[in-house]
């Protein structure tokens, strides 16, 4: 009986052990069920180009209207979505209603007031993102790239992307992964339409009191004549003292306007011939331009609060016309000069006081030498088809229309229209109207009408943003002649030789002559989580306290004791080996965009 | 014996809720809130100890264990950050501290009470300005065209403006300063609360014994509050490693960053400006952990010294 019961007891041991072993089991299932549940799906289904019928004429826009409505769910980047849903001037209904009509599509067009990257993160996180996405970085979409959430564009580029692959031209190539395809566009791209870029400029008027013949055009010229144009005008009408210049970067402003003017690019020389690569504090020039700004600091042309300065301060300053030189950003002059003054003073205001755009070259370098002028094919910024997008062809079709001429003006001016700024004559010239010719009411008959009155620039996905010009990979001939430097935000009125039509215009850039430098193989990305990434970092807080100090250093010797210093520091720190990484990402590109 | 007491305790607790089931009532809705957006978070510092990438899936994720916070440790100039992190909180907490406390007690000798509610509603508006205003105040009192060297020049008492928003030796103070006058008004409210607490009998019997204004002071207000000043006290050193963010970007220069750069406005650059999330939170879990320890040490010392605790 007893070992009945032994038995008996022993056998519910056992069969409690195997209940709870089953219980330890389910749950362990469970748990990885649940986390399973959280990865992605998938990845090999095959990707559907697109299930729309594509048969059907071509309409007056260059566009087969699909039979069912095409909606682009779109994430735009930071804005404000109230404001952009608000319309207060319908203009984006306007182009709502024009692409309903006449394109059969609809754009939810979506920003978020939070930084993008932030917002980017937490949306690869919870998984909940648009079909598509613009206006992000590089490594952003490299992360979404990375994490198989960007669909792979090649195929339907090849099928429905003509006029991308004809407008990007080789460039296209320096979009493409490590495994060859394509997973995203560039949004804004293009050739630099600008005339200028890092600025030496002067007040023109007091400029032109000195009596000299000829701008000058090195930078110890700027500091002459930044230096009697002071002694001209100690203070101004309210008795502050004036500067030549200041900063609202903590004086990079200076460094970069230097090292463009010696023919820097980002911070390094880039010897063609050799491939090599060398940063500027390891170079005399690097010594040359400390020593020139340090001398500025010195003697007061440069503002002593610059390294306190933000951009409303400054604007006061130059306003005020406490500041009478423009070291740096060029259209920092002209916010802070002319288009102020000629509102403010109306009746008074005479177009010879402006800040003059100056272009210089180091001695012994050409103009075109310098980089003062850059232009970067492909920007900053780029688009992505996710995972989430139902009908890639379509999609690939809409960005193809927008990346066509007459789509891509569309995208930036709104639809041609005689209540709009441009129309489509009868002889199909792309007809500006006549009140936009006048520069000094660009703000009210351009801008405004443009934007706000016809959503022009409302809704650019992957579009060229730049100089809307012929050339071999676009033609643009049917814009009207009368205006030049046309983009998706900008043109300048132009007189039949191809001179600015607006006198004061010409005397903003007249002495601006350094010509745009491609600068496109030199754009680097960092992966967050590399050791050069900590590396790049550390030199950029470095270098930026170093540099300070080296401004404001009490003499010459001093200031070279701070360089030599300075270059100390950064070398030990792993400066040669940000150089090599950055010469190593050139190379790449060189080889990308000759498509080895 | 064990689950005896068990028991006991969890019927204390059921008899609690059905005899105060109102307020459990009232509280449960802060108590579900706290639970939602304080605790349940906390679980995400277990990204501190993988290679989070956001978007993947966490077990997709590398664990790389403590390697975080070897890479913070082994960052050029992570010791004067220590240094500065400590110090800016540290003057904060000393002067700081006390300065709320003085001026509570001299609020408190105010008889005329217009005159006293004036000063009290000045004290604590510059808590509701935002730092960016500050930073513009401070740049408009001490650039180099500020009025203070307007007023230094003026009398003579300097030949060229002084730069102080770039000297290195300056910043602490002027940090400490302008912390001291945004919040000293704010903090100063619970003090005066406090006093105003104190049984105004105990008052007249210092009076009978001779004891003039100090004295009252230093024997009978100060011993009223003190249990207030003890529990704020060890509240406050919790936030050691907390040195303020805002305040050094906005007053701070490449010439001050020597002395301003702390754990947050480090972390900051080399965490979630280049998008290491992971590092952000082991840092920030590490500040977290250390605060909470020195909060628990506090507490055991303050009961066993004092008799006085906070939980």
């Amino acid at each position: 009986m007893q070992n009945a019961y032994k038995k008996n007891v022993y056998k519910k041991s056992i069969y409690k052990k195997n209940i709870y072993k089953k219980k330890v089991l389910a749950l362990a299932l469970s748990v990885v069920m649940i986390f399973g549940g959280c990865t992605k799906k998938d990845s090999g289904q095959e990707q559907v180009i697109s299930n729309a019928d594509l048969s059907g004429e071509v309409n007056e826009w260059g566009w087969v209207i699909p039979d069912e409505t095409l909606v682009l769910d779109v994430y735009g980047g930071e804005g404000d979505q109230e404001n952009l849903m608000k319309d207060e001037y319908g203009g984006k209904a306007k182009l709502d209603e024009w692409l309903l009509n006449n394109l059969n599509v609809q754009i939810n067009w979506q920003l978020y007031s939070t930084s993008m990257d932030e917002k980017l993160n937490l949306m690869l996180a919870s998984g909940d993102y648009p079909a598509i996405i613009t206006n992000m970085t590089n490594e952003m979409a490299d992360k979404f790239i990375a994490q198989g959430k960007a669909l792979d564009l090649t195929e339907a580029l090849e099928q429905y992307g003509d006029n991308i692959t004809r407008r990007y031209g080789d460039y296209l190539n320096m979009l493409k992964s490590e495994d060859g395809k394509i997973y995203k566009l560039a949004t804004l791209y293009g050739y630099n339409p600008n005339v200028a870029g890092y600025d030496f400029g002067i007040r023109y008027d007091y400029w032109e009191e000195l009596g000299e013949s000829k701008m000058y055009e090195t930078p110890e010229g700027y500091y002459e004549a930044l230096k009697k144009v002071l002694e001209n005008h100690p203070t101004n009408a309210n008795g502050q003292t004036t500067y030549g210049a200041s900063s609202t970067n903590k004086g990079q402003n200076f460094l970069k306007a230097m090292l463009a003017a010696y023919g820097f690019i980002t911070d390094y020389k880039y010897d063609e011939s050799t491939g090599d690569m060398v940063h500027w504090l390891n170079t005399e020039d690097g010594l040359e331009i400390s020593m020139l700004v340090n001398k500025m600091y010195r003697e007061g042309l440069i503002d002593p609060d610059f390294l306190s300065t933000d951009y409303e301060t400054l604007m006061t300053k130059m306003q005020s016309e406490q500041i009478l030189g423009n070291f740096g950003t060029w259209w920092y002059g002209w916010t802070g000069g002319h288009q102020f003054w000629a509102t403010q003073e109306a009746e008074s205001y005479t177009i010879e006081k402006r800040f003059a755009n100056v272009s210089v070259h180091a001695e012994g370098l050409t103009m075109e030498d310098t980089t003062l002028l850059t232009a970067n094919y492909l920007g900053s910024y780029r688009c992505i088809i996710t995972d989430k997008c139902t009908d890639l062809g379509m999609v690939m079709r809409y960005l193809n229309w927008e990346n066509s001429e007459l789509g891509n003006f569309i995208a930036g001016w709104g639809a041609p229209d005689e209540d709009n700024v441009w129309d489509i004559a009868e002889d199909g010239t792309w007809v500006v109207d006549d009140d936009i010719l006048s520069v000094d009411t660009k703000e009210t008959t351009f801008h405004h009408v443009r934007e706000e009155l016809n959503g022009g620039g409302t809704y650019m996905i992957a579009v060229n943003g730049q100089w809307m010009r012929t050339d071999e990979t676009q033609n643009f001939d049917k814009i009207d002649s009368r205006i030049d430097r046309v983009s998706v935000y900008d043109y300048w009125p132009v007189n039949a030789d191809g001179s600015f039509s607006d006198e004061g215009i010409n005397i903003s850039w007249g002495n601006y002559t350094a010509p745009a430098k491609d600068i496109s193989m030199f754009n680097v990305s960092y992966d967050p989580n590399a050791e050069i990434t900590i590396t790049k970092q550390t030199l950029t807080d470095t270098i930026e306290t170093e540099w300070a100090r080296i401004i404001t250093a009490a003499s010459e010797e001093e200031c070279e004791r701070l360089f030599t210093e300075a270059r100390d520091k950064c070398n030990a720190l792993g400066l040669e080996d940000l150089t090599e990484y950055v010469k190593s990402q050139h190379d790449a590109n060189i080889a990308k965009f000759e498509g080895k | 014996m064990k689950s005896k007491k068990k028991s006991n305790k969890i019927n204390e607790i059921i008899k609690s809720f059905k005899t105060q089931r109102q307020m459990w009532a009232i509280c449960m809705v802060a108590l579900v809130w706290v639970l939602v957006f304080c605790y349940v978070p906390m679980l995400g510092n277990i990204i501190a100890f993988f290679d989070y990438v956001p978007g993947k899936n966490l077990l997709d994720c590398t664990f790389i264990g403590l390697k975080n916070w070897i890479d913070f440790f082994s960052l050029p100039d992570v010791w004067r950050v220590f240094r500065n992190t400590l110090v800016i909180s540290g003057l904060s907490m000393s002067i700081g501290f006390v300065a709320p406390i003085i001026f509570a007690l001299l609020l408190n000798e105010i008889h005329h009470t217009l005159f006293k509610k004036v000063i009290q509603t000045i004290s604590y508006l510059p808590y509701f300005i935002s730092w960016v205003v500050v930073a513009s105040i401070l740049l408009t009192l001490l650039g180099t065209e500020g009025n203070i060297n307007s007023i230094l020049i003026y009398f003579g008492w300097i030949e060229k403006p002084i730069s102080f928003l770039n000297e290195k030796s300056m910043f602490w103070g002027i940090l400490t300063s302008s912390n001291i006058w945004k919040d000293l008004g704010w903090s100063a409210i619970i003090y005066i609360s406090a006093i105003a607490g104190v049984d105004q009998e105990l008052y007249q019997a210092g009076s009978v014994d001779g004891l003039g204004r100090f004295g009252k002071v230093w024997h009978i207000t100060l011993p009223g509050i003190a249990p207030t000043i003890i529990l704020l006290f060890i509240m406050n050193i919790g936030n050691i490693l907390n040195a303020g963010f805002e305040q050094q970007l906005l007053i701070g220069t490449p010439l001050t960053k020597e002395v301003y750069e702390n754990i947050d406005t480090y972390v900051y650059r080399y965490g979630v400006q280049i998008g290491r999330y992971s590092f952000a939170t082991a840092v920030g879990l590490m500040k977290s952990v250390i605060g909470f320890g020195l909060v628990v040490i506090a507490n055991k010392i303050s009961a066993k010294v004092t008799d006085m605790r906070l939980f």
